[in-house]
């Protein structure tokens, strides 16, 4: 395995794992709002077990992904890879539209810009992978 | 007026962040993923210069939020990517072809239009 390949693989973990952080701490929060309000018993709510549970795994992964991050960078210009993150908000929006305890509503105006996003990240990688210096091997393109 | 100000000081403190950021991962001689990565980061001025500028852009966004209704203040934050994209071309020295500057306006647009709606 070339440590390109290993630097898109720490890529992937750094936006799957940023995306499960931003979602386990909205779940949290939710819980939170569910249970009590935001009143003086906010405390007492952040220490119930469930609500604790997923707290400390989106801090957990939030800092995973950090760590993922800088290994990722290491490898990757800059410019390839921090447009890339924002592959991350596409995951929260389609799990945030999909999983019930969320239930955020779809919006035509939304989704077309992450359309627009997919879009945009397709067109970085694609490009990356047509210059002649990468070190990846793939199958030859039929189209050159 | 000065709520764009801090937008403007926001975005800027987070780029120098990330741009700190790929500097002190490049100065480190262990391979990415190895356990001495860590180790000899944390010796480079870079790393904490880095930690700075992000905890520093963090502060001045939630003065912004604080400030200012959400859904005016975040599409502004799209625009870090055409910063971040700017300082890898003339001060990291990347190669940035074409396609890949379209990819970037395309995931600013598209950000941009999700924040707005």
């Amino acid at each position: 395995m070339t440590s390109r390949r290993n630097a898109y693989l720490c890529m992937s973990a750094s936006i799957v794992l940023s995306t499960l952080a931003q979602l386990c701490m909205k779940a949290s929060m939710l819980l939170i709002a569910q249970r009590h309000g935001q009143g003086p018993e906010l405390l007492q709510s952040l220490l119930n077990p469930v609500v604790l549970l997923w707290l400390f795994v989106g801090l957990g992964s939030y800092a995973t992904s950090m760590l993922f991050w800088l290994f990722a960078i290491a490898r990757l210009d800059l410019s390839l890879a921090y447009p890339m993150l924002s592959l991350s908000y596409v995951l929260v929006y389609v799990v945030a539209v999909n999983w019930p305890l969320l239930h955020e509503t779809v919006s035509w105006t939304r989704s077309l810009g992450i359309l627009v996003v997919v879009a945009g990240i397709v067109l970085i990688v694609h490009s990356e992978h047509r210059r002649p210096n990468v070190e990846i091997k793939t199958t030859p393109d039929p189209v050159d | 007026m000065h709520h764009y100000l801090l937008i403007a000081l926001a975005l800027v403190f987070t780029t120098s962040g990330q741009l700190l950021q790929k500097m002190a991962t490049t100065r480190v001689r262990v391979e990415a993923g190895k356990p001495g990565f860590i180790a000899q980061i944390l010796f480079f001025r870079e790393t904490y210069l880095a930690i700075a500028c992000l905890a520093t852009g963090m502060l001045i966004w939630l003065l912004v939020l604080y400030n200012m209704e959400v859904s005016k203040a975040t599409p502004f934050l799209s625009l870090g990517f055409i910063l971040v994209t700017l300082v890898s071309r003339y001060k990291l020295k990347e190669t940035v072809s074409a396609s890949r500057w379209l990819g970037v306006f395309l995931v600013t647009l598209g950000l941009w239009m999700v924040s707005l709606s």
